[in-house]
């Protein structure tokens, strides 16, 4: 059970990268690869929140979800919108996330820092398995998000659109969605999203500037598994692959996790090539 | 259309900025030493001893740190062997060639390097075996000696490299003292953890003969650099019942191990690699905390504070050109920048005892290397190399376990650290 | 043979081999160790991305595995020369032969997998990569590198630093002629057919699977060969070369060099090579300034460097785009008598279609004949496109048969009966981008006539007869259906109503066997329309087997010879078109006029507003 709930909490936060890709995708069309590198700034505001400055923990969350917001939104309106094509996204978004790590670097240093929770963090048993506190806040979290994303998306108007958008940004814009500040606000409620978990991310990752990549691909694989545009199926991508590393890690060795959740990825995709959960038809002729 | 010719010209601005710089070379001169004894005149008519370094000093992030705590420690050594009258009566200049953590570029700029002239006297080949692999083969072939950190085993054959010399002890030879201290200790069984990168597969597989040459067994797992919970390793290794946990690994994955350790509630005497005495959280905030309940680092002696009072004159003197050369405060942990002195001063010792700069002369000495009463050197207390062996040899005993605290001075063990 | 050389090759066209030249020659005028070990970077990072620009810029192919590919070239030829083998062409060999095992077996989930799904297998065999060389690491150096490669010789002897750089830069342009040739030749236009849709790729008679392996293959061969140059450059091997960063800096130089281009591969080469450059010099600020770099760069060259090249080398010389296809050497005469289509006559027998429960076509049965239109019409969902999925193969039938003149076109794939042919048009005109509307027509007649890809790159003269040919069918095609003023522009751009036209000339392009029409009247104005009827007369009377799917009622009581009346998968009825128009259950299905009004003035509405 031990194994299980840490394959579990890494997922949690393999979700919530997964759902930071999925608001994007759904809402601006495109792929943001800077996303790791969003929460791993809530991450590093967390940790200049709570022990550089000794803000009050409320105050944290307020400066890190707003901090990152800013940052994502001016990442859309930097790198993104002026850029036609899509596929000059894939560029301008790494070069996004690289710039974000080595502002990180020249602001905080190259070292890892410790981050604490904001609440206590001692090992407890749970239903028979060993887990700390922010862990369990970890699973839940992503369940929150992913069903505060879900409402939104299939309950408000806001959410409506943005799948309309997503099936057919043309239509969608012709309909009168505008389809320009659907893409920003998606990238500010990504940013927002990520600026918020760093106080729990943080604890257990710790803030180092290698965080975003250890994220980013495995935020990725959790989405391509899952389906892309679907939330539910980046819950599902998510805890899957985490629980994946972990029993393999247990019960096989740790040089082959990532061949095990590649094969496993490989298979999910030549079954469903869009994913457990995705939607992507596709109409023969 | 107008506005794709703007696009396009200032595209070729950009590259036009590019194709400006040249070779990437600068010549550091030595800091003069403060203090200490008045420079013996060199001969000012002799050629300077020519030392090329290729650091990754451009590098932004862990791996530009510890290459700038290498050169610091390279300057020191130039200041201190030209305060005692140079190598051979030749003054020591040094010459970096920044790679900035591609050892592609570093070739490059290696070999361009070695085909100008003056050729030069001698080679740091970086300071990671990573570095090492790229640059030896190239100032071997190029008949030049280099000597350096890196102590990949590969490079440490003299038959496939006469002219390198690895300044620490074989990781065979490290790991070793790591499994006797658990003897000692009345270890009969191990667990091993260990990170899939370069230092870790190379530390493991020293660690797996070390098990051997003592007896110990030991059961060995990994853990990737992007793993976020290494729990369920900690478990496969805890059903095995060791008697020690031995663990390598840099930066944050060793928090990460730490913490998951915690978690699972495992008490178990845990022993790390000398990388963790590289590693900040080590050494800063997981002091004192239940992850280092119970854990010893191993480090060479150079790492452990020593009372003014019994410091040899060589270990002063390189602290105070140290201090002169960094210009600050002293960041790192100490053999991050004595072993690069220590390699210096063995040049001076090695041409001393050659009478001669050439490399075929100096290989011989280095292999038959005559220690001083009161040699310059600091790391270790004797430097051996031999014709069939290019990993320093020391005295056995100088990587002891020792309780991680605060750095002072770039040294555990400070009172009131 | 003037006429055939006009048009062969502008003089101004050997520019490329002339800078080819200067860069041979540029260690002897002057080059130092530093510019020329650049150089060699540009061209090893050039030859792998040209190999995904060939399976993703042309062919479409989200095969994103280069670094893999390039790795396993190094790590092979690195192999070979630690051991001894060190004969640069056999290294070569060697390392693209890897690369090719490499990139076939990760292309396979391709073959069933599309887009996205394939692009991420692919590109996350980078995260496995640090494993698969640890698993070998005897023979791979694991984590620390392979060391002690010995440097290259050629034919015995040992390559001086100039030697191997005129030797890398040839094999380079030797490449890149390759791939040249072959992207401006039919297999560059099948290529871009396979990119806009598989559907319409397998509708050319064009092997879906066996060309996107192909793709995979010319993807992977660069960057074998360019792992092994790598391997000789260094004469080491670190891992870490092969990471996220160097996927990253391949894609990069795809996109902003342009990804359907071949000189684009080297124009992206040369941003990356020499852009992250400058951005070591800041120490400190380097990954800012390379973030930076990067930023900059995907936002003023998100057109690529060849997107901004192409259109103001066509400005300034007209004729200096490559066309896949000879313009013809007099315009098509109009009024020259239409050339015999070689119509036969399509029988189908008792066809049921079940789709899991639903049955989608119950025992229909249908005879379309050479020198007249048969019509199939029915309301939405009453089975026509399925029937005519089923002829041309997209579909197998559950029951019943399928013949073509004397051939049963039953359980073949759609490429074969394509070839057999069977000629398409589609619902929605698949046009693919960046080809003229000459080539686009030019490429109906490749299932009819094929070129090998040797005689392609070689430029063998079957090579060119074929592309004479093509250009002249394409000619006769488009003046056929009255557009030969179009022939030199983008097809894609041009208006629906042209776009249609365009699909029936291709599909006379080859000869066809019989023409199947889906919905081709739909979105025409009225005329289009009468327009689109001359020309389908025309056809029928040159001797065409027409089969004709339409909801215009109006337009298949004007045109056709034979109607067949389809309703929910069942055939009500079939006949000449006056009985058609006077049969009651068809005016209740389609104006919904009652039984007891036979002569409710249905007949000869021009205008189809049907249900």
């Amino acid at each position: 059970m031990t194994t299980v709930w840490a394959g579990l909490s890494v997922g949690a936060i393999y979700v919530l990268v997964a759902l930071g890709y999925n608001i994007v995708f759904i809402t601006a069309g495109t792929f943001n690869f800077a996303n790791a590198n969003l929460i791993m700034v809530g991450v590093f505001i967390a940790y200049w929140g709570l022990v550089q400055v000794g803000l009050p923990v409320f105050v944290v969350f307020l400066v890190a979800g707003a901090g990152v917001l800013l940052v994502a939104g001016a990442e859309e309106r930097v790198a993104f919108r002026p850029v036609k094509h899509h596929d000059g996204h894939l560029v301008t978004s790494v070069g996004a996330a690289t710039l974000i790590t080595g502002v990180v670097q020249l602001i905080w240093g190259a070292d890892a820092l410790q981050v604490p929770f904001i609440a206590k963090n001692n090992p407890t048993s749970v239903l028979g398995g060993r887990v700390v506190p922010v862990e369990l806040w970890l699973i839940g979290l992503a369940l929150v998000g992913a069903f505060g994303l879900h409402a939104l998306l299939r309950w408000t108007m806001v959410g409506l659109a943005s799948l309309a958008a997503s099936e057919d940004r043309e239509a969608a814009s012709l309909r009168g969605v505008n389809t320009r500040w659907l893409g920003l606000g998606g990238f500010a409620l990504s940013g927002a999203l990520a600026g918020v978990i760093g106080p729990f991310v943080g604890p257990k990752t710790f803030a180092f500037a290698g965080l975003a990549i250890a994220l980013a691909l495995k935020g990725f694989v959790a989405m391509a598994m899952g389906g892309f545009g679907s939330i539910s199926g980046c819950v599902v991508g998510g805890f899957v692959t985490g629980l994946v590393e972990a029993l393999t890690a247990r019960w096989v060795g740790g040089t082959y996790e990532d061949l095990t959740v590649f094969a496993l990825l490989l298979v999910i995709l030549m079954v469903r090539p869009t994913g457990l959960l995705g939607e992507r038809t596709e109409r023969i002729i | 259309m107008r506005k794709s010719l703007i696009c396009s010209a200032a595209a070729v601005a950009l590259l036009a900025a590019a194709c400006s710089s040249s070779s990437k070379s600068t010549t550091t001169t030595t800091k003069a030493a403060g203090g200490g004894a008045a420079p013996t005149t060199a001969a000012a008519n002799q050629p300077p001893f020519d030392i090329v370094a290729v650091l990754s000093t451009g590098q932004q992030g862990a791996g530009g740190e510890q290459a700038k705590t290498a050169l610091a420690g390279l300057q020191a050594g130039v200041a201190v062997v030209n305060q005692n009258g140079g190598i051979l009566g030749r003054q020591v200049k040094l010459e970096v060639l920044d790679d900035a953590g591609n050892p592609t570029t570093g070739s490059g700029l290696l070999q361009q390097r070695l085909q100008s002239s003056p050729k030069p006297d001698a080679i740091i080949p970086g300071s990671i075996s990573t570095e090492g692999v790229a640059y030896v083969p190239l100032a071997n072939a190029a008949g030049i000696l280099s000597i350096g950190t890196p102590s990949a085993l590969a490079l440490t054959d003299p038959t496939k490299y006469p002219y390198n010399f690895s300044m620490p002890p074989s990781q065979v030879a490290i790991a070793d003292q790591m499994f006797q201290y658990v003897k000692q200790n009345g270890g009969k069984k191990v667990a091993v953890i260990s990170s899939q990168d370069a230092f870790g597969s190379a530390w493991a597989t020293a660690a797996k003969a070390a098990s051997t040459k003592e007896g110990i067994p030991g059961d060995f797992e990994t853990y990737a650099d992007t793993d976020l919970d290494v729990t369920p390793t900690l478990q496969k290794l805890q059903a095995t019942n060791p008697d020690f946990l031995l663990m390598q690994g840099f930066g944050a994955p060793v928090g990460v191990v730490l913490n998951s350790k915690v978690k699972l509630g495992w008490k178990i005497p845990t022993l790390c690699e000398s990388t963790c005495g590289v590693t900040p959280l080590v050494v800063t905030t997981l002091i004192g905390t239940p992850q280092e309940q119970d854990f010893k680092m191993q480090v060479p002696l150079i790492d452990i504070y020593k009372a003014p009072a019994d410091r040899s004159s060589a270990l002063n003197n390189y602290l105070t050109a140290l201090k002169a050369a960094i210009g600050g405060p002293i960041t790192g942990i100490q053999n991050q920048y004595s072993f690069e002195f220590d390699a210096v001063t063995v040049l001076a010792q090695a041409a001393k005892q050659a009478n001669a700069v050439t490399t075929p002369e100096m290989t011989k000495a280095m292999e038959n290397l005559q220690q001083p009463s009161s040699p310059a050197w600091v790391t270790l207390g004797e430097y051996h190399w031999s014709s069939t062996s290019h990993a320093a040899t020391g005295s056995g005993s100088d990587y002891p376990m020792v309780v991680p605290t605060k750095l002072v001075d770039g040294q555990v063990g400070a009172p009131g650290a | 043979m003037a006429a055939g050389l006009r048009g062969r090759r502008p003089p101004w066209a050997l520019l490329p081999l002339a800078l080819a030249g200067l860069t041979i020659a540029y260690p002897w005028m002057g080059g130092g160790p530093f510019w020329t070990r650049q150089i060699i970077l540009i061209a090893v990072l050039a030859l792998t991305v040209s190999g995904l620009n060939l399976s993703f810029g042309y062919a479409g192919e989200l095969a994103l595995g280069q670094v893999a590919m390039y790795a396993a070239g190094a790590y092979v030829s690195g192999y070979f020369a630690v051991h001894g083998h060190h004969e640069l062409l056999f290294g070569v060999l060697a390392g693209a032969a890897g690369a090719l095992v490499v990139g076939i077996a990760s292309g396979v989930p391709g073959l069933r997998l599309g887009g996205w799904s394939l692009g991420m297998v692919s590109f996350f065999l980078v995260l496995l990569l640090p494993d698969i060389l640890a698993t070998f690491s005897k023979q791979t150096g694991g984590y620390t590198g392979l060391i002690g490669i010995t440097p290259a010789h050629l034919f015995g002897h040992k390559l001086t630093p100039h030697g191997f750089y005129v030797a890398t830069i040839v094999i380079a342009v030797v490449w890149l002629a390759v791939l040249r040739n072959l992207v401006s030749s039919r297999h560059g236009a099948s290529f871009l057919v396979l990119r806009q849709s598989p559907v319409l790729a397998a509708s050319l008679g064009i092997p879906v699977y066996r060309m996107k392996l192909t793709a995979y293959a010319l993807g992977a061969i660069p960057a074998g060969i360019a792992g092994a140059l790598f391997a000789y450059l260094n004469l080491f091997l670190d891992p870490a070369t092969f990471a996220f960063d160097a996927a990253i800096a391949i894609l990069a130089a795809s996109v902003l060099g342009g990804s359907a281009s071949v000189y684009g591969a080297v124009f992206g080469a040369i941003v990356m090579q020499l852009g992250p450059l400058r951005s070591t010099g800041f120490q400190h600020y380097a990954l800012v300034v390379y973030g930076g770099f990067l930023v900059l760069s995907g936002i003023l060259l998100s057109q690529g460097v060849a997107g901004i090249i192409r259109p103001l080398l066509g400005r300034l010389v007209p004729s200096s785009r490559t066309s896949t296809v000879a313009a013809p050497a007099a315009v098509a005469d109009r009024a020259e008598p239409a050339p015999r289509v070689p119509g036969d006559v399509l029988e189908v027998q008792g066809v049921t279609k079940r789709f899991g429960g639903v049955v989608a076509l119950d025992e229909v049965s249908l005879r379309a004949e050479p020198g007249k239109i048969t019509a199939l019409i029915g309301p939405n969902g009453s089975g026509k496109t399925t029937l005519l999925n089923i002829v041309s193969g997209f579909y197998g039938p559950s029951a019943g048969t399928i013949r073509l003149g004397g051939d049963d076109l039953h359980g073949r794939a759609p490429h074969a009966i394509a070839r057999m042919g069977v000629a398409r048009t589609f619902q929605t005109p698949l046009i693919p981008v960046s080809l003229t509307t000459a080539e686009v027509v030019a490429t109906g007649r490749y299932r009819r006539v094929g070129v090998s890809m040797l005689s392609s790159v070689l430029r063998l003269p079957a090579y060119w007869r074929a592309r004479r040919e093509d250009g002249e069918e394409a000619a006769r095609a488009l003046a056929r259906v009255g557009i030969p003023e179009r022939r030199d522009q983008q097809a894609a751009s041009l208006p629906l109503g042209t776009r249609r036209l365009v699909e029936v000339a291709r599909a006379l392009a080859g000869g066809p066997r019989v023409l199947l029409f889906d919905e081709v009247a739909s979105g025409l104005d009225e005329g289009d329309l009468a327009h689109l009827s001359d020309i389908m007369r025309a056809i029928r009377d040159a001797g065409a087997t027409i089969v004709l799917v339409e909801h215009n009622f109006g337009l298949v009581l004007d045109l056709a010879d034979q109607i067949y009346v389809l309703v929910n998968g069942q055939l009500l009825t079939s006949g000449s078109p006056d009985e058609i128009a006077a049969h009651p259950a068809v005016l209740e299905q389609y104006l919904g006029v009652k039984r007891s009004a036979p002569e409710a003035g249905a007949r000869g509405q021009p205008d189809g507003r049907t249900r």
